[in-house]
């Protein structure tokens, strides 16, 4: 089931409803009801892939208990091995295996050898890389004893299988999301309001802007051939704010949905177009993702190798966005995205000296920063043809096609709701800078926010696409 | 939680008001420049044999596809009558002699109920005629033939139009209109219609298509300015495809005839293959209709050779098809009724 579909709108209601009015003297009865819920959503898509997720709730769950009793090193090591093996065997095999055979296989034919490699024929389950992620993080917190495991088997399975995130993010913590599943709940009339309001926000971002810009982006990509440069070139801005509107409309429909039952989860977004470097883009980007590498990637990596001193900055940098870009996908375009962000924030360690001399040096700094804000936004820019594109291949042809056929003049404008929208959402987010989302706590009179509510629903009502997929559903 | 449940409430009413307003009081086809999309239906695999809301009648003045909202477009003054299983019939006929089988052409687009092609047949032999007709009806007509809710015929007119040759494969097995005996047997026609109708949104495709600026896709052709070329359905019979679409036509035959039903195939020419001197994209006539034609007498297959036909009769005065619109006129439709009857006489296929 996904969030812009009809199926949703009569889901939503009904599990808040029998939540609230049913099962809301019991704190268990919740948490079960949640737990039957958001396996029915999930179910929605194919019932067999549930298997997977209350195995991998279930090993965990074990894993957990076991690694709060036991004191000897070398057995929690085991169990925590145990833990990390189940989660990314699963990733292994669902998601990876044929792209490694493939590989694999491509490496050979280099040397001269050729064989056919086995190949699965198995569908990639959808959010695989996000629940198995956060289970990840459940043991290994446990491991690192900053947390406590839990013995509530139905409020453990609820936190691994919550339907607001459960196939596209946030990518919760343990820390911060399971504790809410023992606290009890009571409806508070602001919270259920503003859920509602990025609710409605993030359909907005979803239903009208990004499914818009997939009509065009998805024409000018497979046809790259027969546009000119400058089309390719709007086709690949088009498809930085598709990408930007479509998972952070997702994650707005995340929280929001959250919310109306009592949930708060971690921000997913804040305003990254609004950057003036890589650094700062990635801490405003997928933030549930970026600080899960940082805090089990990055950090570790760097640690190791601290001795190295700035080296080791850039090993880690290396590690860490070589393995963001796996979890993407099981494609070279992926990881060659994240090669391409690690270098450009390796480049951005090792200017910082020289930038600091810069601004010292009584630069304008308007300036600086919107020159700044210009290339890291049309680095992001290749970074995104590279990540839209079927193949390296495509990719290069794309953007060599897009600068050798590049002429001067006005950029294709698509369809004028298109425009318009990106320049409302714009202005809302610029305005709403230091908020959460587009619409919280709009400072206008009562009358004119509901008019602004009014309109965002005919919006989606009257300009919403044909119905696409969530981008980040595939990872 | 009250105060919730209350303000939601009223949100939600001050947004619905506009649809229910639209759903119960306003004509189906208010916010539609022809009558085809005020009553197709929109889920039209499950939920009703025939492609149209049934038992419906509407009579508006519409204007063409390829000209709406242009100052070519023209006013043509049409009625629309559908039977109880959602066809465009004026009178439903259980057991008829012959039923036409094609797209929106045999289904009458932008023309008034008594010219179409059944129709007119219709009136002019007192035969019972029945159409089965918008794109792809052919899986329509199995799913009436499955459940029978309409008796074998003696005769089946399968129109098709240059532009979709070869036509589809036939497809091994029926799996549409899934609950459309269900809702005919329990009489829930209505309440699916209001359904369909919010579910497909009339009222948003039109604000949608009028800030969007959206026109007719036709474009004027530089010999004669009124008339509309559409360049997105020109698509000429390529001579590649002429042997594809005579196994495809022999494959539907076969499928006829094992049914004991006679099978006549109508192919129509493009509007651009027959006005091709007021295309630029032509120097000279795509004549690929010609020659299916003749190889369709070798192979056997009952055939009215339009292509020839409306290549004898084309006048501007009395145009074959419409300036504004890709569809067939009154006059088209006569000139094939005519052949068409000759040749079901010649042949005793009716008798």
């Amino acid at each position: 089931m996904i969030f812009n579909s009809i199926e949703f709108a009569f889901f939503l209601p009904i599990v808040f409803l029998v939540y609230w009015f049913v099962v809301n003297k019991n704190l268990r009865y919740q948490n079960f009801w949640l737990l039957a819920a958001s396996y029915f959503f999930y179910g929605w898509w194919d019932w067999r892939f549930l298997s997977l997720i209350v195995f991998s709730s279930f090993v965990d769950y074990w894993v957990g208990i076991r690694l709060g009793g036991e004191s000897d090193d070398k057995k929690r090591k085991r169990l925590l091995a145990i833990s990390i093996l189940m989660n990314l065997g699963f990733l292994g095999v669902f998601k990876y295996f044929n792209f490694f055979a493939q590989s694999f296989a491509d490496a050979f034919t280099l040397l001269g050898v050729h064989f056919d490699p086995i190949r699965l024929n198995i569908i990639l389950p959808v959010g695989i890389s996000f629940y198995t992620f956060q289970t990840l993080s459940y043991s290994i917190d446990i491991y690192k004893r900053q947390l406590e495991p839990t013995k509530d088997l139905i409020a453990f399975f609820a936190f691994v299988s919550f339907f607001p995130q459960l196939v596209a993010g946030p990518i919760e913590r343990a820390s911060n999301l399971l504790p809410q599943f023992f606290e009890k709940r009571t409806f508070n009339y602001q919270q259920g309001v503003d859920g509602c309001r990025q609710i409605l926000w993030g359909l907005f971002k979803k239903v009208v802007i990004a499914d818009n810009c997939a009509l065009f982006v998805n024409e000018v990509f497979a046809n790259y051939e027969v546009y000119s440069g400058i089309y390719l070139f709007s086709a690949a801005i088009y498809f930085c704010i598709q990408i930007y509107c479509d998972f952070s409309g997702y994650s707005d429909i995340a929280i929001g949905s959250a919310r109306l039952f009592g949930f708060n989860l971690m921000q997913n977004f804040n305003n990254p177009y609004f950057s003036i470097n890589t650094p700062e883009l990635w801490r405003r980007w997928h933030i549930s993702l970026s600080t899960w590498f940082r805090d089990y990637i990055f950090n570790p990596v760097l640690l190791r190798y601290r001795k190295l001193k700035r080296k080791a900055s850039y090993i880690a940098t290396f590690v860490t966005f070589f393995l963001i870009g796996i979890w993407h996908g099981d494609n070279w375009t992926f990881i060659f995205f994240g090669v391409m962000q690690s270098l450009i924030l390796m480049a951005d360690i090792a200017s910082l000296k020289t930038r600091m001399k810069i601004k010292k040096s009584g630069f304008h700094l308007p300036t600086y920063k919107f020159i700044s804000w210009a290339f890291t936004m049309f680095y992001w820019m290749l970074g995104c043809i590279v990540f839209r594109s079927k193949d390296l291949g495509h990719a290069w042809a794309y953007i060599a096609h897009m600068f050798s056929d590049l002429e001067v003049g006005i950029p294709p404008l698509y369809r004028r709701v298109v425009y318009l929208s990106v320049i409302f959402l714009f202005i809302v987010e610029w305005l709403q800078q230091n908020k959460k989302h587009g619409l919280e706590d709009l400072q206008i009179p009562k009358p004119a926010r509901w008019g602004v509510y009014i309109f965002l629903v005919f919006c989606i009502y009257a300009f919403g696409a044909q119905q696409q997929e969530f981008i980040y559903f595939q990872f | 939680m009250k105060k919730f449940i209350k303000t939601f409430t009223i949100f939600l009413t001050i947004i619905l008001i506009p649809l229910l307003f639209e759903l119960v009081f306003l004509p189906k086809d208010y916010f539609n420049y022809r009558v085809t999309e005020s009553l197709m239906v929109y889920d039209y695999k499950n939920h009703f044999y025939g492609y149209f809301y049934p038992n419906q009648k509407i009579v508006k003045t519409e204007f063409g596809d390829s000209g709406h909202h242009t100052k070519y477009a023209i006013p043509k003054e049409v009625t629309w009558v559908t039977d109880s299983l959602g066809f465009r019939n004026t009178i439903f006929t259980r057991k008829p002699e012959i039923i036409f089988v094609g797209d929106s052409q045999t289904g009458g687009c932008a023309l008034d109920q008594k010219d179409m092609l059944s129709e007119l047949f219709r009136t002019k032999t007192n035969k019972s005629s029945y159409c089965i007709a918008r794109d792809g009806a052919l899986i329509k007509y199995r799913n009436v033939r499955r459940d029978e809710v309409i008796k074998k015929p003696k005769v089946v007119v399968y129109q098709t139009t240059e532009r979709d040759l070869p036509m589809y494969s036939l497809y091994p097995e029926v799996a549409s209109a899934k609950y459309a005996s269900t809702i005919l047997k329990y009489n829930l026609t209505k309440p699916f219609i209001l359904f369909d109708r919010f579910m497909k949104g009339n009222m948003k495709n039109y604000l949608s298509a009028r800030f969007s600026n959206v026109k007719g896709y036709g474009v004027n052709s530089p010999q004669k300015e009124d008339f509309l070329y559409a360049p997105i359905l020109m698509r000429p019979l390529s001579t590649e495809n002429i042997e594809r679409s005579i196994d495809r036509i022999k494959e539907y035959k076969a499928f006829f005839e094992a049914e004991g039903v006679t099978f006549i195939v109508l192919p129509i020419p493009n509007k651009e293959t027959i006005y091709y001197d007021y295309v630029p994209d032509f120097e000279e006539q795509p004549s690929n209709m010609q020659l299916l034609a003749e190889r369709l007498d070798e192979e056997g297959v009952y055939n009215i050779n339009l292509f020839e036909l409306f290549n004898k009769n084309r006048t501007d005065e009395t145009p074959l098809f419409h300036f504004d619109d890709a569809h067939w006129t009154a006059r088209g439709v006569e000139i094939t009724v005519d052949a068409l009857i000759e040749l079901i006489e010649e042949k005793g296929l009716l008798d």
